[in-house]
């Protein structure tokens, strides 16, 4: 264990250096890695593994079937085994021989139904309803699953259909059902037969597949599947999976519709002049929400979806033609290679794919507003949404780019620079104000002007503790305050508050346990680490705070000093999908106005070049063609004015 | 040995640092009590020697291209003479880390931090700037690339600052101090101080544009000759000769003076940010060029194994001096008399050698390649 | 955190250090010498804390700051000897000023000066005081009217170079450099105490008779300066001379001149003035300028530096050749005597009268510098450097050595430019005094005619 730790904090300390600075080809060197050790993904290390259930129902044997008891051969075991006796806890004795040694556990069941191995064979849907439903009951655990609805159905025609429907109450709008799927199937089935109905392998006859398809669920998607694990997905999406008797294929409509926040205004990153939507737990709404931004057909959307049980759909959005292409595969590589039992939150997903995940400092941004993620999709970024989660990931980004907001593009720039040089120091106060503060009081004395000495000198005499116990105390106390208002039921929310300004403010300085002047420290640096806009970013700033804190109450301001230095050093190799972190600053690749200060959106030509977007150029040299005191725009006459 | 990459204006960058970190010490002293009022002549001629020093490394360097320092003379001299001449370089290195770490620690102490053990100063500056050639090159020149403009913008604001404190111009007159043929000889001894653009030479394998090296070399030692030239003016106004070859620590002084009203005093203490960053990458490329010409010289694939025991030598090393007089004796008197022979001699006997030697040199680069 | 809290090395809390705001040198019989410092109490200088404790019972500071002596050998052993009755650690961070007293300015000033310099709390921006008498007093006697805190008296009284130039701006590293040049005489600031400011002004109260009482009540009659000029001139004493009632006994006026290491001469606050115009650093004052239509009367004057004084220096032989021009403009702020000075050529006629007065009195001090202090106070060796090329010839030619000997032409130029907020004065009244020397009784005076 104690060689654990040690790895964690040299992991802390040292990245793994990087060979070379070109963004991306970092990717070919990890590829090839990759590619060496073998497939993709993998990583057993001693994972647990349940040993090949021999009741699995592979073969769909009746298992946990209508009516029976629930046994301790039902749902459970076939998900967790029990410990054999000689295993430790967390281990699992790898599956010996079986048809598939690989070291996916079968946890719930459903590996023989998985599709991404093409080449697996996988259960057909059988021509026979009852079989296909006995088939589905096992799987979903019905009827001991209370969520499933399986409703069967008849589909009137001259030689009657047996068909059922299946979906998950609460995920199913069960309107588009009850119209769109059960109303046409139940009442207007008897419609003759057409030519089109036919289905060309199956012969002449009319497949009862093809006409439900082409006229009797009249939904917007639908798809026809001849794949069993194809329903299943279908169903845990929220869509409805039309089994029919006597064909061998069935169909999955959409039929999403749950209760969902609505679109809502952005709760961390808000803006006084721009849009007040922000991203809602449904993907779909979100996607939406950035394709009415960019109405380009090239904006790519692809799904993905992560965890064993959580099966969560990622979409990864980008340009094509613009994003690099690398970055893309990049991506996807890393999260494909996330094979875990349940992820749900972009924060967690954004764990398992960053650079460094034993910096402090964040190396993925992630916002919650469409209009930021919009501009940065046509940056040549590439976007994460996570389903259920209203924070999207954007990759890469550079330091520079955390401290950002969306406003300063919407301020005319004298103002947006103003903002963000207002921003950069509150960076630094934020990060190093109280130590500064304890270092000029307990060792620089001489640089604070004399009257402030003896006014500080004078305060001070009242109060026991030394200054770094001062300042510690009444951090810690603004850190109780931050999170206590976090998690404070909102009902009381507001007594917090109050609470909190008496305690610390005239109760403390009163009763001589801090000074007033410190107390005025500590709210700046707390407000100026408020103006940060990146919540990761902010926290990183708060733990770096007790560095400095610590350096400068030991060793003056030269600790300070010393320790920006390493930190300096420290954030310099650290990169973003092999992008460095201290962009544009250094190395220098241009940031075309947009770096600390903010230029005329005019004058941005050129792409930020660090994403190496495929096509550098955004817009032409002369944009305001009609400002005659810009350029060659054509004259306007003389009546032109001024 | 891979070779991480760097472009050419970090490169120019790191440079800068590790010649300019040297005006927080008490070089502008020594020059002004080297040259009297005349100081800022003695720098101008310095760097002109200087330059023609580095016109000989390039020459050198020119007939290997893409080779480095070491390895260039390996290929001139073969492996087994060419070692104590790599060792020279390696050792150039060593010392001018070792007295700039005693120096900076030294002036830490003395104005700042009386009572703190010299140790504690010295393991946490030199250990900063270990960890920063530990991760890498491009930690070694970004950290550069962002500090550089950091210090020149608060020294230059620390030398204007000072000026209405009763700077006076008059004080560098008369012209030429003591004398031209004085002025001549002490300053192609000074050119020692610009010896820290060999790290460049050391370099040459890890720029991305190995062809604009000379250009960088030049750039470095005319551009950093600038900035010392503002401070040594500055300096001298406020510190006319003779009273002001006499204070230790130059730029110090110039920041106590500084008087505005009523409010701006005493602010020296802010201007040890500018210190502690110039010291700390000055250290941290040195340091490197120490361990990486060490690296090449025994052909290892990797320098980083070589941090920690550079470390220790030079902590060891740097606590040899009993007191701030004998480390700057060991700087002044001798790493700074005496250092452009080693660094710029050995260059142009090789050439002759390697000229002599006729294509050999090349050729041999080129099997070997 | 036990070790940040522990105290390491040179940390030192805030509250646990005593700041000295003023240091004293006087010599002491025995070769050592007796510190005196001030003291700062950070409680009564606090803003809304001073004035709470000044009804408490027992003991306890009443002002902000506490006056106290120690006799020791050297500055830091006499720091630490405090400690014996002072809890706090002396620190002279925050010091403003340094006073030595005259006699021993005037027997060895550079060791004083040399040694603090090199004690790293000193800083080289402290002012220097002279003072006439010993320091002790000076410190234990100054109690600003207005400021609770005397340091911040002193930094305000040390700023006035530029105001009204009476004082210069003396900082240990000014002196010390210019000390070592050799090619200037340093000067510091001139301080003293006013016996007299405790009682009435001579002559502003009556006596028995009804008459006003020359004498100034009880107390002896000072003697005036000898050296005043034979014209009034506002300014032109010495510290402890000027004639004033009321706040503040110390003083600070006037400059002390040092040849060597030793005071050799004191310059009046006017001819502190004249200097600041002649080597540039005298920007703008006040000056009464005798009216010259109607002596007794004066005009007041805000007289500005136009330009820098341009200085040439020129060699015959050995000797320095220092043409001096200095070029000043100003406005008229008041006329006594009601006399239309505001045309134009009684303008001339004013500005001519003035710039003779002052170039005469420049003169004066030049030859003062001269003969008396054999050497330059001026600086104007700095012109001079130019014409050597290097530095040991111009170390060998000794400025201050030849100075004595060269020829200064002066010549100043005086412009009136505005006449303030009036032009013509309104005439004067029938009854108003004639013209004449100022100290008869007013309200007298038959002598004169009407207006003029």
């Amino acid at each position: 264990m104690a060689a654990s730790i040690w790895q964690r904090l040299s992991k802390l300390v040292t990245p793994s250096p990087q060979v070379t600075d070109d963004a991306f080809s970092l990717y070919e060197a990890t590829r090839q890695e990759r590619k060496d050790d073998g497939e993709e993904g993998g990583g057993g290390k001693g994972r647990g593994t349940s040993q090949d259930d021999p009741q699995s129902d592979r073969t769909g044997q009746d298992q946990g079937g209508d009516g029976e008891k629930a046994s301790d051969h039902g749902g459970a075991s076939r998900f967790v085994q029990p410990r054999q006796a000689g295993e430790r806890r967390g281990e699992r004795k790898r599956a010996g021989a079986g048809a598939d040694a690989t070291d996916d556990a079968d946890k719930d069941g459903l590996d023989a139904y998985r599709t991404d191995d093409p080449n697996k064979v996988p259960d057909p849907i059988d021509r026979s309803l009852d079989l296909n439903l006995k088939r589905l009951k096992t799987v979903f655990r019905i009827p001991q699953n209370k969520d499933l609805v399986l409703r069967e159905f008849i589909i009137s025609r001259d030689t009657p259909v047996k068909g059922a429907i299946l979906f998950i109450d609460g995920m199913a709008a069960k309107e588009i059902i009850d119209w769109a799927v059960l109303q046409p199937l139940m009442l207007l089935a008897d419609l003759p037969p057409m030519e089109a109905d036919r289905d060309p392998q199956l012969g002449q006859q009319p497949d009862i597949l093809e006409a439900a398809y082409n006229h009797l669920v009249p939904i917007n998607q639908v798809s026809k599947t001849d794949r069993l694990p194809d329903l299943v997905k279908g169903v845990l999406a929220g869509g409805t999976a039309i089994v029919l008797d006597g064909t061998d294929r069935a169909l999955v409509v959409e039929t999403k519709g749950w209760e969902h926040r609505s679109v809502g205004e952005p709760k961390q990153e808000a803006v006084i002049r721009g849009p007040h939507e922000a991203f809602n737990e449904t993907m779909r709404t979100n996607t939406a929400m950035i394709r009415r931004r960019l109405k380009t057909p090239a904006l790519m959307t692809e799904f993905m979806e992560i965890g064993r049980l959580s099966n969560v759909e990622v979409a990864m959005m980008y340009i094509d033609g613009l994003t690099n292409t690398a970055l893309v595969d990049e991506v996807r590589t890393r999260l494909k290679a996330i094979k875990v039992d349940y992820v749900s939150d972009s924060g967690t997903i954004e764990q398992f794919i960053e650079d460094s995940p034993f910096s402090l400092y964040p190396s993925i941004l992630s916002t919650e507003r469409p209009d930021r993620t919009a501009a940065f999709l046509s940056e040549g970024h590439v976007v994460l949404i996570v389903n259920n989660n209203p924070f999207a990931l954007v990759v890469p980004i550079t330091l520079v780019g955390l401290m950002h907001t969306a406003e300063d593009a919407y301020l005319r720039w004298p103002f947006g620079s103003f903002l963000r040089i207002l921003r950069t120091v509150s960076y630094f106060v934020a990060l190093s104000l109280p130590a500064l503060y304890v270092a000029a009081t307990a060792y620089h004395h001489e640089t604070i002007p004399t009257d402030l000495a003896m006014a500080i000198a004078a305060s001070r005499e009242a109060v026991p503790f030394p200054v770094v116990v001062e300042v510690l105390l009444l951090a810690f106390s603004f850190e109780l305050i931050t999170e206590a208002a976090t998690r404070v039921p909102s009902i009381i929310g507001p007594t917090i508050g109050i609470v909190g300004a008496l305690v610390l403010g005239q109760a403390a300085v009163q009763a001589g346990i801090v000074s007033p002047i410190l107390v005025i420290v500590i709210a700046m640096t707390a407000l100026a680490a408020f103006t940060v806009p990146n919540y990761n970013l902010s926290n990183t700033l708060r733990v770096l705070r007790y560095v400095h804190l610590l350096a400068g109450s030991v060793l003056g301001f030269y600790g300070i000093a010393v320790v920006f230095f390493v930190d300096v050093a420290r954030l310099s190799v650290q990169r973003s999908f092999g992008v460095p972190m201290l962009n544009p600053i250094t190395p220098m690749k241009g940031g075309q106005g947009d770096v600390i200060l903010r230029g005329p959106v005019f004058h941005m030509e050129k792409r930020p070049r660090y994403t190496y977007p495929q096509e550098l150029n955004r817009q032409p040299p002369i944009v305001r063609k009609w400002d005659r005191t810009q350029g060659s725009g054509p004259s306007k006459g003389k009546e032109g004015g001024g | 040995m891979r070779h991480e990459q760097i472009g050419s204006r970090e490169a120019f960058f790191l440079l800068f640092a590790v010649l300019s970190a040297k005006v927080f010490l008490s070089t502008p002293r020594y020059i002004a009590e080297d040259a009297q009022t005349a100081a800022w002549l003695l720098i101008v001629l310095a760097a002109l020697w200087a330059a023609l020093g580095w016109a000989i490394m390039v020459a050198f360097l020119r007939r290997f291209p893409g080779l480095s320092l070491i390895e260039a003379v390996e290929q001139t001299l073969g492996p087994y003479l060419a070692l104590p001449v790599q060792l020279v370089y390696t050792g150039l290195f060593v010392y001018v880390t070792v007295v700039a770490l005693r120096q900076f620690a030294e002036t830490v102490l003395s104005a700042i931090l009386p009572i703190t053990p010299i140790s504690v100063i010295s393991v946490t500056l030199l250990g900063a700037s270990a960890y920063a050639c530990y991760l890498g090159l491009e930690s070694v020149t970004r950290t550069a690339r962002f500090f550089v403009p950091v210090v020149v913008f608060l020294v230059t604001s620390l030398l204007l600052l000072a000026i209405p404190s009763g700077a006076r111009a008059d004080q560098l007159l008369p012209l030429l101090g003591p004398g031209p043929v004085a002025l001549l000889w002490r300053s192609l001894q000074r050119s020692s101080l610009f010896i820290e653009v060999l790290l460049l030479g050391v370099l040459v394998p890890n720029l991305k544009e190995p062809e604009k090296m000379p250009r960088i070399g030049y750039q470095a030692i005319f551009a950093s000759a600038l900035f010392w030239l503002a401070v040594e003016v500055v300096f001298q106004m406020l510190f006319p000769y003779p009273a002001g070859a006499k204070n230790p620590f130059p730029l110090l002084a110039v920041a106590r003076l500084i008087a505005i009203g009523r409010f701006l005093q005493r602010v020296e203490s802010f201007f040890i940010f500018a210190w502690i960053f110039a010291a700390a990458t000055k250290l941290s490329g040195m340091l490197y060029g120490a361990i990486s010409s060490y690296a090449q010289l025994l052909h290892l694939k990797s320098y980083r194994p070589l941090t920690a025991p550079f470390l220790v030598l030079v902590l060891a090393l740097s606590f040899l001096p009993s007191n701030l007089i004998e480390a700057t004796q060991w700087d002044r008197g001798a790493l700074r008399v005496w250092g452009a022979v080693p660094a710029f001699a050995p260059p142009l006997l090789l050439l002759g050698i390697a000229a002599i030697r006729g294509k050999g040199g090349r050729e041999r680069a080129r099997h070997k390649g | 955190m036990a070790l940040s809290s522990a105290g390491c090395w040179d940390r030192s809390e805030i509250d646990e250090l005593g700041y000295i705001l003023a240091l004293g040198v006087d010599p002491a019989p025995k070769g050592d010498w007796f510190y005196t410092i001030w003291l700062a109490v950070p409680r009564k200088m606090a803003p809304g804390a001073g004035g709470g404790g000044g009804g408490g019972a027992a003991g306890g500071p009443q002002r902000s700051i506490n006056v106290t002596t120690i006799e020791a050998a050297s500055l830091g052993t006499a720091l630490q000897m405090m400690n014996t009755y002072i809890a706090r650690r002396m620190t002279l961070e925050h010091a403003k000023a340094i006073v030595v007293s005259e006699t021993q300015a005037r027997s060895d000033m550079i060791s004083i000066l040399a040694s603090a310099v090199r004690f790293r709390e000193f800083r080289r921006n402290t002012m220097i005081v002279v003072t006439r008498g010993t320091a002790r007093d000076f410190l234990e006697k100054n109690v600003p009217s207005i400021e609770e805190n005397p340091a911040r008296w002193l930094e305000l009284m040390l700023g006035h170079e530029a105001w009204n130039g009476f004082i210069p701006r003396s900082t240990a590293h000014e002196f010390l450099l210019e000390e070592e040049s050799e090619a200037m005489l340093p000067v510091t600031v001139l301080a003293g105490i006013n016996e007299r400011a405790t009682k009435p002004l001579p002559g502003s109260t009556k006596g028995s008779d009804g008459k006003p009482d020359p004498s100034g009540g009880s107390g002896s009659d000072q003697p005036a300066s000898p050296r005043l000029p034979p014209l009034f001139v506002d300014g032109a004493y010495l510290p402890g001379e000027v004639p004033r009632s009321g706040a503040n006994e110390a003083e600070l006026i006037g400059a002390a001149v040092f040849r060597g290491a030793k005071m050799v001469g004191e310059l009046n606050g006017d001819e502190v003035r004249l200097t600041g115009l002649l080597r540039g650093k005298a920007r703008r004052f006040f000056a009464a300028e005798p009216d010259p239509k109607f002596p007794g009367y004066y005009v007041g004057l805000d007289i500005r530096r136009a330009r820098e004084p341009s200085v040439r220096v020129s060699f015959d032989g050995e000797r320095p050749i220092v043409d001096v021009n200095v070029r000043l403009e100003g406005e008229i702020t008041s006329i006594q005597s009601l006399y239309d000075w505001t045309t134009a050529e009684n303008l001339s006629v004013l500005q001519e009268a003035t710039a003779r007065d002052l170039q005469k009195r420049m003169q004066n001090l030049v030859r003062r510098s001269q003969q008396e202090f054999h050497g330059d106070i001026f600086d104007f060796g700095d012109r001079a450097r130019g014409h050597f090329l290097l530095w040991k010839d111009w170390a060998d030619y000794d400025w201050n050595r030849h100075f004595p000997q060269a020829q200064v032409n002066l010549q100043v130029t005086f412009e009136l430019r505005r006449v303030g907020l009036q032009l013509s004065p309104p005439p004067p009244p029938e009854s108003m005094p004639q013209p004449g020397p100022r100290d008869q009784e007013p309200g007298g005076g038959q002598e004169g005619g009407g207006s003029p």
